[in-house]
């Protein structure tokens, strides 16, 4: 169970910063996601402790033992990328034992890992299968088994279930994480989808434009972010831009475009203060008096199966959107109608206002 | 009025039978999503409409002709692929400008179409721009922005949104419905992701193995399966073999592994008969106490999984059966940790009942 430690690891191309004095460590089984938009680095970081990058600045240390000049195949690592990347003309049974096979061990030593392998992604069964002959999740679990037969405790997963179905890639999530703690590796995974990040890990590293913009537990990141980025990146947010008008001891009066006002916990907030504030959808109630009451009109439902996002312009223009889980009372809910949002106060997030901007703040692209 | 319709229509590839007799018909201004798992046949289904492959049986109508021996050009139709193919040497302007220009068209015409359409996916201010300068997504909105120029009326999407990164393919599904209903264009648009199906559709058509399994409205599909396949891929549930003990006016009660007796609204199976009883995530809720008038079960809490806006649990039932409730946080949320002790509730209208499938429950549902 190695720990990874980074240290100011930093790598450009031309005037590019694709990791910026990145520092970071991954604890003895520790399952670490890396999340970020398109461009923002995490796969120059991934590919750097893999020993595939090389950075120009900092260290890489893998249980303790500084890795800077060590080749890929010295770092004691498995590495699974996107496109699975099996051998066509070798079965199941030929492509997991291929990397102890090339390093010299004999069959005898081999066996019983690769045998362990195959009963762990329940595979036992097609070992004599081609991958041709396999599903595309299937092939992803053999690609998994074969990073880890060659005794790897540090698993790199580069979007790993990015090329598969929708539902493939919801139930690999569970084999994945359970094979990683069950084996006591580490795990270090980067993908595009905060979903995936969200249930998977132990940890979820958000990067932006070369840098780590904050790290933490999937539920801290996604009910207390402390950033606007992360707030955005890592779910739907509602996000509205005022002024702090009061300040009290427990709590703040925003008040938003056109004099409407929110009351907000009191975090250290100043009065005169340009802010965003910021809450989930899941956190709107409807049609109750409690919180802070803000009177709107539907302007959107929509609907995606149990759950529907029901959009509502605020009597101020502002735009809110409330998500439910579709009980008869909101079923009959249709666009035109008035309803009252209410929005507890300790679920509102503030936020300094940010200088360039709210919507280049939260740019995906 | 139907735009689209297939009769029949069916495509072998040497002994796989991509498509088996589809029927189908597609309304003048429709968004229709067709969904399905990877060898659904969903590609070759849109490929066929657009004149890039051939049916082996069966006529394709467009606007009530037979196109089956019309050249694609002459469909009416656009395809747009995967991986939005942009010219790499012509800026965005001349990328969306490309079809009304070998066209024929007037200068003026061309002119004014293209800024309308650049204002529409938001790239007025891009237009000089060479597509490697542009993002994943601004990339995908000049294709679809090409594609419109085109002058088609029908829009094949062919997993438009797959190549983007997830958080910016979920704010462009209600960008990209809306384009086609502004346009009153008609859309046939393949995924295999239920959620952008269920909603972006104004029907969805299931694919499975070449066959429909269903036709629907995003709520029809959802509320009401016709198949377990159906059931599991578009929203998933939790599915337990049993036998019905008893089927009357106030539905069926299914007696499951180790007795356990289950009430559901539904008579899909008679009495006597082997069944599967089925109940979504979403519809089970998770207490420390019964709840009066639904179905209880008591089990232990085996996993809590935190999924951005939601929390999923593996229960282990006392029967020994795994369950799993997907409940969405809200202000009043609380969280029940590994081991605890738990019931898990639903209601009796929101089960469903299918009778045993043949081939076993387990072919029809597993992903992998």
């Amino acid at each position: 169970m190695p720990e990874v430690r980074l240290v100011n690891v930093t790598k450009r191309y031309n005037e590019i910063v694709a990791n910026d004095h990145i520092n970071l460590t991954i604890k003895d089984g520790e399952y670490a996601s890396v999340i970020g938009p398109s461009g923002c680095g995490k796969t120059t970081l991934i590919k750097s402790i893999a020993g595939i990058i090389r950075p120009e600045e900092g260290e890489i240390y893998i249980d303790g033992q500084l890795v800077n000049d060590l080749p890929i195949e010295d770092r004691g690592i498995g590495y699974v990328f996107q496109n699975i990347a099996l051998f066509p003309h070798m079965n199941v049974w030929g492509n997991i034992t291929y990397g102890p096979r090339v390093k010299g061990f004999s069959p005898e030593e081999t066996r019983p890992l690769a045998l362990e392998m195959l009963e762990m992604i329940k595979l036992s069964a097609r070992q004599d299968a081609y991958p041709a002959e396999l599903s595309g999740g299937t092939q992803q679990k053999t690609a998994v088994a074969r990073a880890l037969t060659s005794r790897a405790e540090l698993l790199l997963l580069d979007e790993p279930l990015g090329a598969l179905d929708v539902k493939v890639r919801a139930e690999l999530r569970y084999e994945l994480r359970k094979l990683v703690k069950d084996l006591k590796l580490t795990a270090f995974h980067v993908t595009h989808d905060q979903e995936e990040a969200m249930s998977i890990s132990d940890r979820v590293i958000v990067m932006k434009k070369g840098r780590i913009v904050e790290a933490g537990a999937p539920m801290d990141l996604y009910t207390r972010p402390k950033n606007l980025f992360t707030a955005n990146f890592v779910g739907e947010a509602n996000f509205l831009s005022g002024e702090i008008t009061e300040v009290l001891d427990e709590t703040a009066l925003i008040e938003l475009k056109d004099g409407l006002r929110i009351q907000v916990k009191n975090n250290g907030l100043r009065r005169g203060k340009r802010v965003v504030s910021a809450f989930r959808p899941e956190f709107v109630e409807l049609d109750t008096k409690r919180g802070n009451p803000l009177r709107g009109t539907i302007v959107n439902i929509a609907y995606s199966g149990s759950m529907s996002r029901i959009r509502v312009r605020l009597v101020n223009g502002d735009i809110v959107v409330a998500k439910r889980i579709l009980g008869v009372k909101d079923a009959n809910r249709r666009i035109g109608d008035n309803i009252t949002l209410c929005i507890p106060p300790n679920r509102i997030l503030v936020y300094p206002y940010p200088e360039g901007g709210l919507e280049n703040e939260l740019a995906l692209e | 009025m139907a735009l689209i319709q297939l009769v029949n229509v069916t495509k072998t590839f040497g002994t796989i039978t991509a498509l088996d007799e589809i029927n189908v018909s597609i309304d003048d201004g429709e968004y229709v999503c067709v969904l399905g798992p990877t060898g659904a046949g969903k590609t070759t289904l849109l490929r066929i409409i657009a004149g890039l492959l051939e049916a082996d049986e069966g006529e394709i109508y467009i606007a009530g002709k037979c196109v089956n021996h019309l050249p694609p050009e002459d469909r009416d139709t656009v395809y747009m692929f995967q991986q939005y193919a942009l010219f790499p040497h012509m800026t965005v302007w001349e990328n969306v400008s490309y079809s009304p220009v070998i066209k024929d068209w007037t200068d003026d015409k061309v002119e004014t179409l293209t800024k309308e359409i650049l204002e529409m996916i938001r790239l007025a201010e891009r237009s000089d721009a060479y597509p490697r300068e542009l993002s994943g997504g601004m990339q995908q909105r000049v294709a679809l922005g090409r594609g419109i120029a085109s002058g088609a009326r029908i829009l094949l999407l062919d997993e438009p949104l797959g190549a983007l990164d997830a958080r910016l393919r979920v704010g462009l599904r209600s960008q990209l419905r809306q384009l086609v209903k502004d346009q009153s264009l008609t859309a046939i648009h393949v995924t295999h992701d239920q959620e952008e199906a269920l909603m972006m559709a104004d029907r969805i058509v299931v694919l499975r193995n070449g066959s429909i399994e269903q036709i629907g409205t995003p709520p029809e599909v959802y509320s009401r399966p016709q198949s377990i396949f159906v059931a599991s891929f578009v929203g998933g549930a939790n599915f337990i073999e049993g036998t019905v003990v008893k089927s009357d006016d106030a539905g069926s009660l299914i007696e499951v592994f180790g007795g356990l007796q289950i009430q559901v609204a539904e008579r899909g199976v008679g009495a006597g008969e082997k069944a599967v009883l089925a109940f979504r995530l979403e519809d089970t809720s998770v207490g420390e106490e019964e709840v009066a008038g639904v179905n209880n079960l008591s089990g232990v809490v085996e996993s809590a999984t935190f999924i951005g806006g939601s929390m999923e649990y593996e229960i282990r039932l006392e029967n020994g059966a795994q369950i799993a409730s997907k409940i969405l946080i809200s202000d009043a949320f609380k969280a029940y940790k590994p081991g605890e002790q738990v019931v898990a509730s639903f209601p009796p209208e929101k089960g469903y009942v299918f009778p045993y499938p043949a081939m076993g429950l387990l072919k029809e549902i597993e992903a992998i």
